[in-house]
């Protein structure tokens, strides 16, 4: 009976999670999405009920979260008996609540539930009582999940979590199949109103599980079949993949629409400013805090250089309108310049520090920048709080060649051109600017990566001094870190600009240096895909998600604690493997991979046979 | 054969302690040279005097006939021809293998930023160069085949032996070995000390060597300098060191001198009992 003890108390402290997250709004706010709607019939009419809601769905996570934890690998009968009472605990609680929490709050002048907990209105006890005897169902769902095969279980997870991010999306789903001009009538069968039918989630469900589970299955074949390829085939064969990449994504903003294309440039935006970052703390292993401030200094940089209404402006055009001192291609690499030369400039006086007390110095770093554009003393330069205004939009010669072409009647066949006939400052031309943004940094960080600057910064990251033993120049190395990572978030500060048209200090907070931060940890630190999933998760999926912004930090930090927990290397780790150091290497990686069967005797032996030879 | 290291009086304090006395030393080209003494003798600090991780109070370092060592910076130091290896292994313990030994060869490469990012053909050609090179070492300590390990994910034996071809790929004159035996039993300590030799007369590296192991020192050097204290209490060939009865004071204490003159000519037993007495090799 005493093996039972532990599933009790874990499911008593589910209940009161789950309770919490009731009383502090978290459900009730949650409660406008469903994953999963099915059709019933209510006064002759036909009705869309909500089968699976999201906090329906937290609540489930959460269970299953805390029963798998306690399940040993091999559940025996006990275990799935004590599991199921977890999730029957839990869902004891909740009930609990759910029937003693309207008579704590109901009138009279005596304790009201509500003073204290604002959020304990009646919505909420519908909310959790539409679900609270759900929560075995999860716990059957953990105790199931230990007895199936690893690669299943992967598919079933990956189909799990396709249906919970298509069902949470869904509305935007929608917004994108009309913009393509999908008749709804078609999709009716897989989006029904804000959720999935059932038929759908299934649909997608076996789906992304099938894929996934054959992609796993037949994927060391393909690599094997590939491998065996001459390497001129192989090089090919990966120009093609680029190619077709490249494709995709210039088709993307003419799929995407006004309204997600501006969604992409946000999360580009923080793409090229994580793939700086990810230079400095990923590959050198330096903690810098204050990396918003090369983010602002080419932001202002860039306002100063175009804006009209800047003191430049005011001094080269004595009469007329008044236009920018120069246009955005000429200030760009002003930009960018200016942010290098800041990074030097910060690196200098850091170069001896390390660990907290670099990202101290760097944090207020971060601060000084943006307390200086806000200063009453660069006032006539910055223009204080209120900004830098009317800096206008970036044009791009070959997107007006297509405009004109489109006044003229001329068809342009490539989806650029029709794009850019939507009008001047829209966010798909936009969407170029910075795709060809961060596509030149991801090269360059690529390179980089598996050059001798690269090996240097990792090496400097490991151990500083054995670092500088093997002949590592400390401080030409760091600065070169801190200028290249500088200059990034330079040119996507000077982006951002023309972006938002005018640009304030406040807009420089501490928050954006540590949503890049956290955006690298979550994808994986050193790793440049992990850069670009980090910020599609933690930037593209909260704007995505706006209705739910208040709470945008909370999920950060459940985010950022889980992912330490369970997943410290992020979602794509970086790996270091000869197959990057030498992509046209004929021998197959697998066997360059081996690790050496003999054990460290054996092995000196063999170097001693060397010796003696 | 001329000094390829020669320091004169090195002093290293640290507040009131001195850890390194007035320490002088010569080293000949082409030899395998130890540096013994007790723990705490002050012989890791003086190392550390010599790759320029310390600055010393007084005194001089020349290398080479011509360098003066003593105010560089450690990655000068190491370009001039000196590498070394540490007492706790430190490798770069996320790097893969042939990584941590890229990382030595760093300053043989000359590829500028611009020359990496576009891969001009010099670029190309040199990494691949140092490509084969790393390969070649990793051959050399025999390794081939753990390139792509991680070095965390290495054996002790193995990491020992990466740490010595990381020291290589920089292409040093002089190797400075911190206690490459320890934790090593009788038959690796055997394979270890061919493996040293080959080191010098292969590849004609001067070796500086701290080893605790008396056995292995005798055999192995051609010559000995014993600190103790922070002082050098003795110097010569190995045969002179054993009966040194400076030596076997700082080793065993007072009583010992008598012990050791009366026994005559036990010296070498008494000695290598004597070393690290809380050693867990120590059979």
């Amino acid at each position: 009976m005493a093996v039972l003890t532990p599933y009790g108390r874990r499911g008593l402290i589910v209940g009161g999670v789950i309770v919490f997250l009731g009383l502090v709004g978290l459900l009730e706010a949650f409660s406008t999405r469903s994953i999963i709607n099915v059709l019933r019939t209510a006064g002759g009419k036909p009705v869309a009920v909500t089968l699976l809601s999201l906090p329906e769905l937290l609540a489930l996570i959460v269970a299953f979260v805390a029963v798998r934890g306690l399940l040993p690998a091999r559940p025996r009968a006990l275990d799935a008996f004590g599991a199921v009472g977890c999730g029957a605990a839990a869902s004891a609680v909740t009930a609990a609540f759910v029937r003693l929490g309207p008579a704590l709050g109901a009138g009279g002048d005596g304790f009201q539930l509500r003073d204290v907990f604002i959020h304990a209105t009646p919505e909420l006890f519908e909310v959790l009582g539409s679900f609270a005897w759900h929560l075995p169902l999860a716990a059957l769902a953990a105790v199931a999940v230990a007895f199936v095969r690893p690669d299943v279980r992967r598919a079933v997870a990956a189909g799990a979590v396709a249906v919970a991010l298509v069902g949470v999306l869904s509305d935007h789903v929608t917004i994108l199949l009309d913009h393509n001009g999908v008749p709804r009538a078609s999709t009716a069968w897989f989006l029904r109103g804000k959720s999935l039918t059932v038929a759908g989630a299934a649909t997608l469900f076996g789906g992304v599980a099938a894929l996934r589970w054959l992609g796993e299955r037949f994927r060391p074949v393909a690599d094997r079949r590939l491998a065996a390829r001459p390497a001129r085939d192989r090089r090919w064969l990966r120009r093609g993949g680029i190619a077709l990449a490249g494709v995709a994504l210039i088709a993307l903003p003419r799929f995407a629409g006004s309204y997600h294309s501006e969604v992409l440039n946000q999360v580009g935006l923080f793409v090229l400013m994580g793939l700086g970052l990810n230079i400095v703390v990923g590959f050198a292993g330096m903690l810098d805090l204050g990396y918003v401030a090369f983010f602002a200094l080419g932001a202002y940089t860039m306002g100063v250089l175009t804006s009209p209404e800047s003191f430049l402006a005011a001094a080269t055009v004595p009469g007329g309108p008044p236009v920018g001192p120069v246009g955005f291609w000429l200030a760009l690499p002003v930009c960018i310049v200016v942010a290098v030369i800041a990074g030097t400039l910060l690196g200098v006086p850091v170069l001896s520090l390390r660990g907290d007390y670099l990202a101290i110095v760097t944090l207020g770093f971060g601060e000084i920048i943006r307390v200086l554009a806000l200063s009453e003393w660069l006032r006539p330069f910055l223009g204080g709080s209120l900004g830098l205004k009317r800096i206008p939009p970036i044009k791009v010669p070959w997107l007006a060649i297509g405009d004109g072409c489109a006044a003229r009647g001329i068809d342009v066949p490539l989806c650029i051109y029709r794009v850019a006939i939507d009008g001047p400052d829209k966010p798909q031309k936009l969407f170029y600017i910075l795709l060809a943004g961060c596509v030149v940094a991801a090269f360059v960080a690529l390179r980089l990566k598996d050059s001798r600057h690269g090996r240097a910064w990792m090496a400097l990251r490991e151990d500083e001094d054995v670092a500088q033993a093997m002949g590592i120049d400390l401080v030409r190395t760091k600065l070169m870190a801190f200028a290249i990572g500088a200059a990034f978030s330079g040119l996507s500060g000077a982006i951002f600009a023309p972006k938002l048209v005018s640009i304030f200090p406040h807009s420089f907070n501490l928050l954006i240096s540590i949503n890049i931060l956290a955006l690298i940890i979550v994808g994986g630190m050193g790793s440049i895909p992990g850069v670009i999933v980090g910020a599609l998760a933690l930037v593209g999926l909260p704007e995505l998600l706006r209705e739910f912004a208040e709470y945008r930090l909370w999920a950060y930090g459940i985010v950022l604690v889980v992912m330490m927990l369970y997943r410290p290397e992020g979602m794509i780790p970086s790996t270091a493997t000869l197959r990057e150091l030498r992509p046209d290497d004929d021998a197959p990686p697998g066997d360059v991979a081996s690790p050496s069967p003999a054990g460290p005797g054996t092995a000196v032996a063999a170097a001693g046979a060397e010796a003696r030879a | 054969m001329s000094a390829v290291l020669e320091a004169r009086h090195v002093t290293k304090r640290f507040g009131g302690l001195t850890a390194v006395d007035d320490m002088s030393l010569a080293i000949p080209e082409g030899v395998i040279y130890s540096v013994i003494g007790p723990n705490g003798a002050g012989k890791t600090t003086f190392f550390n005097c010599l790759t320029g991780f310390y600055l010393p109070e007084e005194g001089q370092i020349e290398f080479d006939g011509r360098h003066r060592l003593d105010g560089r910076r450690t990655d000068q130091i190491t370009r001039l021809g000196i590498a070394r290896t540490y007492q706790n292994i430190r490798l770069f313990p996320n790097l893969t293998a042939i990584e941590n030994i890229l990382v030595g060869q760093h300053s043989h490469l000359h590829a500028s930023l611009w020359g990496v990012i576009f891969r001009t053909r010099a670029a190309r050609r040199e990494e691949a160069a140092a490509l084969d090179e790393a390969c070649r070492l990793l051959d050399f300590v025999g390794l081939s085949g753990d390139g792509d390990v991680l070095a965390k994910h290495l054996a002790y034996g193995d990491q020992r032996r990466l740490e010595i071809a990381r020291a290589l790929a920089t292409k040093p004159k002089l190797l400075l070995l911190d206690e490459p035996m320890a934790g090593m039993n009788p038959a690796e300590k055997d394979t270890m000390i061919a493996f040293i030799r080959r080191l010098r007369d292969a590849l004609g590296i001067t070796i500086l060597l701290i080893e605790h192991d008396m056995k292995v020192v005798m055999t192995i050097s051609d010559g000995i300098s014993v600190m103790d204290f922070g002082r050098k209490i003795a110097e010569g060939r190995p045969a002179a060191i054993q009966r040194d009865p400076l030596v076997i004071e700082a080793y065993l204490g007072r009583g010992a001198v008598e012990a050791v003159a009366a026994a005559d000519g036990g010296a070498d037993g008494q000695a290598a009992s004597g070393d690290r007495p809380t050693s867990p090799d120590e059979a």
